[in-house]
């Protein structure tokens, strides 16, 4: 609320004799503000800076702002794309594509420098590098087409944002239909943690449930007799543990990629409490706090050698699996699994103990929280990774 | 020794009496501070920056939001999904007013009360009239002169990428 009261003496009442009132005018700075920070969407604060004066004062003031990044340009289609490609995408990701194939759609999109890049009209440029993309309107007398700008570059009029939220158009791991694959990240200069929880396959609850469905109280049903936790044998052969460390490492790939993008916003933006970059699927979120922001502003980031992403550390991981997991809401996951991963090294502000998981049970949101706070009863099994 | 307060009186700027349950005045912060101290023993208070009009729905929307509060304490404990949902869709009607009319009226209302709940909504309405909407029809809605020079308009139109209308 706001602690600033509107002048006692004018009297709040409507003027049926006046016809032109600017209903703005009413209102004190603070209160104009509180109604801008509800506004959140960054095009719609943009259109208020060209309203008027008072407007375009007031918004570069806004705390509260909302990017939701259009579309992702790829390297141009129409010119030879094996020139362009190679330019741009390093050979690690190269090797990625080969070794996981279809399980992840190239990053090469993503990982591009948002550098200070002009506007440039999508169709007709040769575009050298593929970038994040803010679509606006059409300028008069422009051609067709919409123009693009960096999130970096529509964030330049704002001075105070303190909270910002970024949403990419999808998620970066492309997957088949049926499966589950969620992420959280937390960064500081490098990774801080980083929660995923996938299952091989997700069956939503028909609309029409036997009523005698003897299973209704189970939530975790015994699955060919194993209940002690473990993860079945024939995991290791099927391919299932494969496909685990193929949903590991194309998560911190996304997340570290995601981080490494954020630089720029973030040692321009230094009055940022809170920073999120999620995508419209709900697939990964990457959370960075305060702390962890200023972090990142005093000790830079390490850099992947080959690809534009932040370089993951050793890490330690923590893994649980259940074959198959029945959440409240009715909705069934099979081949559940849950990896919660910290860097081996403690990080210098020394948050968290490994042995405390409260980190891990509010990484997601429901229905997904009951399925973590399941699967973290089962039996453990513990990881180490290299850096990479 | 001051019996226990059912009722209290607010008058408007108009001059125009009204009583308020006490359940309804505790939706504001003011009102409620004045009930709660012992050592003040109200009869009437005014709100001298609030017209009748405006205040007539300062009222109703306090005591839609008391039934609310007391209907869910009488279920004992938190409103159901479809009570929440009800109350919404009462606020959603409750906030089609006039813009010119009563709409920031009825927002610095909220404010000079401390009614929180009214406050944000009439807030996130007005955010929502923004929304979505070009600079031309926004300032058309809340009767806003466009007083940049062409120059200026020039500039800001390239730096903002968008048109002015």
């Amino acid at each position: 609320m706001s602690s600033l009261r509107p002048d006692p003496t004018s009297r709040i009442h409507p003027e049926p004799d006046v016809v032109e009132i600017d209903h703005f005018d009413r209102l004190p700075d603070s209160l104009l503000l509180l109604v801008f920070n509800r506004i959140g969407d960054v095009k719609a604060l943009g259109r208020c800076c060209v309203v008027s004066r008072r407007f375009h004062f007031l918004v570069p003031q806004v705390e509260n702002v909302v990017v939701r990044v259009d579309c992702v340009i790829s390297d141009d289609d129409s010119s030879s794309s094996a020139a362009s490609s190679d330019k741009s995408r390093g050979p690690f990701s190269y090797l990625f594509r080969v070794v996981f194939g279809g399980i992840v759609k190239p990053l090469q999109a993503l990982g591009q420098l948002l550098g200070p890049r002009r506007a440039s009209v999508s169709s007709g440029s040769s575009s050298s590098s593929s970038s994040l993309a803010v679509g606006s309107e059409d300028v008069e007398g422009q051609q067709g087409g919409v123009t693009h700008h960096s999130p970096t570059q529509v964030l330049k009029n704002f001075n105070e944002i303190r909270f910002l939220r970024i949403e990419l158009p999808s998620g970066e791991l492309g997957i088949d239909d049926g499966v589950l694959l969620k992420w959280r990240a937390d960064f500081g200069s490098t990774l801080d943690n980083c929660v995923i929880l996938g299952a091989s396959s997700v069956i939503h609850p028909r609309k029409s449930l036997n009523s005698q469905d003897g299973n209704s109280d189970a939530l975790c049903v015994n699955y060919g007799g194993d209940d002690n936790g473990s993860i079945p044998d024939s995991f290791y052969t099927n391919g299932g543990l494969k496909l685990r460390v193929v949903w590991t490492i194309s998560s911190l790939i996304a997340a570290s990629a995601r981080h490494y993008l954020l630089q720029p916003i973030i040692s321009e933006h230094r009055t940022l409490d809170n920073l999120v970059l999620t995508d419209a699927d709900g697939q990964g979120v990457l959370y960075m706090d305060r702390d962890q922001l200023e972090e990142l502003r005093v000790k830079p980031l390490s850099a992947s050698s080959a690809s534009k992403r932040t370089l993951v550390p050793a890490l330690s991981m923590r893994l649980w699996y259940a074959p198959y997991i029945e959440l409240p809401d009715g909705v069934v996951l099979k081949g559940a699994t849950l990896v919660a991963i910290r860097p081996s090294e403690p990080s210098p502000m020394g948050k968290k103990e490994m042995s405390d998981l409260s980190w891990v049970s509010t990484a997601f949101e429901e229905p997904y929280g009951t399925a973590v706070r399941m699967l973290v009863k089962r039996r453990t099994y513990c990881l180490e990774m290299n850096s990479f | 020794m001051s019996s226990p307060v059912e009722q209290i009186t607010v008058v408007s700027s108009d001059g125009d009496e009204f009583k308020m349950t006490v359940a309804a005045a505790m939706q504001s912060e003011q009102l409620k501070q004045m009930l709660t101290d012992d050592s003040i023993s109200i009869v009437k208070v005014p709100v001298e920056n609030i017209s009748t009009e405006i205040l007539v729905k300062v009222i109703e929307y306090c005591q839609k939001h008391a039934d609310h509060e007391a209907a869910t304490k009488a279920n004992g404990g938190g409103a159901s999904d479809s009570e929440a949902e009800e109350l919404n869709k009462w606020d959603a009607e409750f906030m089609k007013v006039d813009v010119e009319d009563k709409l920031f009226h009825i927002l610095m209302a909220a404010n000079y009360l401390e009614i929180k709940g009214l406050f944000d909504l009439a807030c996130q309405t007005v955010a929502d009239l923004i929304k979505g909407k070009t600079p031309k029809q926004i300032r058309k809605i809340f009767n806003l002169k466009n007083d940049f020079t062409p120059e200026e308009q020039e500039r800001l139109s390239r730096q903002h990428n968008c048109s002015f209308d």
